[in-house]
């Protein structure tokens, strides 16, 4: 009985590449840095009470929610924190379920994108606590003593509270051509033969599903948002390059190589430290890099041959 | 003397009124009102509150980039 139990109690199931990754110093210290300048900014900002009529002592069982609220459409509303509080007994351990329950029980005017409520959709990332996250999948801090901040993505106009405009993301996407090209058709009538080593080549890229976390917390980004990719963008066009199926490599690395498109990528590394399912885009993007580079060097030659 | 801001929002407004003015009768018209009351409604808004104006300007732009393939018969407003 004792043997069933322990095989019972296992190490639960990740998707590949959710464990953490061993960030480097460098990396964690920026995220400190960028984030208490994020919940500094949040702190000294406008904040109003949603209940105004709860006593300390309700108030310290339960958590602070304090969440972005700004309507643009109407002309007498102006940004601000409004604070919530929420008994975490009564709801599921994720933010979404925060949101949900607030919107269904405080203040149904709150405005958010979500969908699947399992992470696969991407429609609901935003900024849980200073880093860009899914918010049916990210945990709240069970800690009463701190409030939790929830603010939409970075550096994008908002539409409504939580809801940001992303039409430059999907467009940006668009331009890469993320579907297979094939000059030569399928052998027999069934589908496109791929050896199990090139199919593990696409393992850590395929399960991105554009939510632009990370892209939205790159500063690139932030800079250059109209020629900058962004690394949600370029590691698609790395799963697309390496994809053995594929047969317009070259022509993919030659739209990459020709603008500034990629070369903004200043290894900052937040892209791989927020993802929200654990993939790196980091390293995807300084492998397409090098590709890039090899295709300039190899067209140099072919050119002078 | 208009600032770089204004200059930009009345250029919009004169893209607008070309679209328009290549559609046939009624979507004509209609574009062109609807075109007119919206700038003439936020005429009056101050300077200063430039979100707000950035907030219309960004939405009058996409309203155009959907509409501006499309085959409008025309636009009543209600």
């Amino acid at each position: 009985m004792l043997q069933r139990l322990s095989t019972v109690i296992r190490r639960p199931m990740f998707w590949h590449g959710t464990h953490h990754h061993d960030s480097n110093d460098a990396t964690k210290r920026l995220f400190d840095t960028v984030s208490s300048t994020v919940k500094g900014i949040q702190q000294i900002n406008y904040v109003v009470e949603h209940d105004p009529k709860l006593t300390a002592e309700e108030k310290s069982k339960m958590k602070q929610f304090l969440i972005y609220r700004y309507d643009p459409a109407d002309e007498n509303d102006f940004p601000k924190y409004v604070s919530y509080y929420v008994d975490l007994k009564k709801i599921p351990p994720m933010y979404l379920d925060a949101l949900l329950y607030i919107k269904d029980n405080y203040d149904s005017s709150l405005s958010l994108r979500r969908s699947c409520r399992e992470g696969i959709c991407g429609s609901c990332s935003m900024n849980c606590n200073g880093l860009h996250k899914l918010a049916c999948i990210h945990a709240i801090d069970t800690d009463l003593t701190q409030p939790a901040y929830i603010t939409p993505l970075g550096h994008m106009f908002v539409v409504k509270d939580l809801v940001v405009d992303m039409t430059n993301f999907y467009t940006q996407y668009k331009t890469i051509d993320p579907y297979l090209k094939r000059k030569t058709p399928k052998e027999g009538n069934k589908e496109y033969i791929q050896s199990v080593e090139d199919r593990k080549l696409l393992d850590g890229l395929y399960e991105c599903v554009l939510c632009a976390c990370c892209s939205t917390s790159c500063p690139s980004y932030w800079w250059h948002p109209d020629r900058y990719l962004g690394p949600a963008v370029l590691m698609q066009a790395y799963r697309w390059i390496v994809d053995s199926r594929d047969e317009y490599t070259d022509e993919r690395l030659e739209k990459l190589a020709e603008d500034v498109k990629v070369e903004d990528c200043q290894n900052i590394g937040m892209c791989s430290f927020t993802c929200p399912k654990g993939l790196d885009p980091q390293k995807s993007m300084n492998h397409l890099m090098k590709l890039i580079e090899e295709y300039k060097e190899r067209k140099i030659a072919s050119a002078t041959l | 003397m208009h600032s770089k801001f204004q200059k930009e929002i009345l250029q919009f407004y004169r893209q607008v009124i070309k679209w328009a003015n290549l559609k046939p009768e009624p979507a004509r018209l209609t574009i062109k009102q609807y075109a007119q009351n919206e700038y003439r409604k936020n005429q009056n808004i101050p300077k200063k509150k430039f979100d707000r104006i950035e907030f219309l300007f960004r939405q009058g732009k996409n309203k155009y980039e959907i509409w501006k393939d499309a085959k409008i018969d025309k636009i009543q407003m209600h």
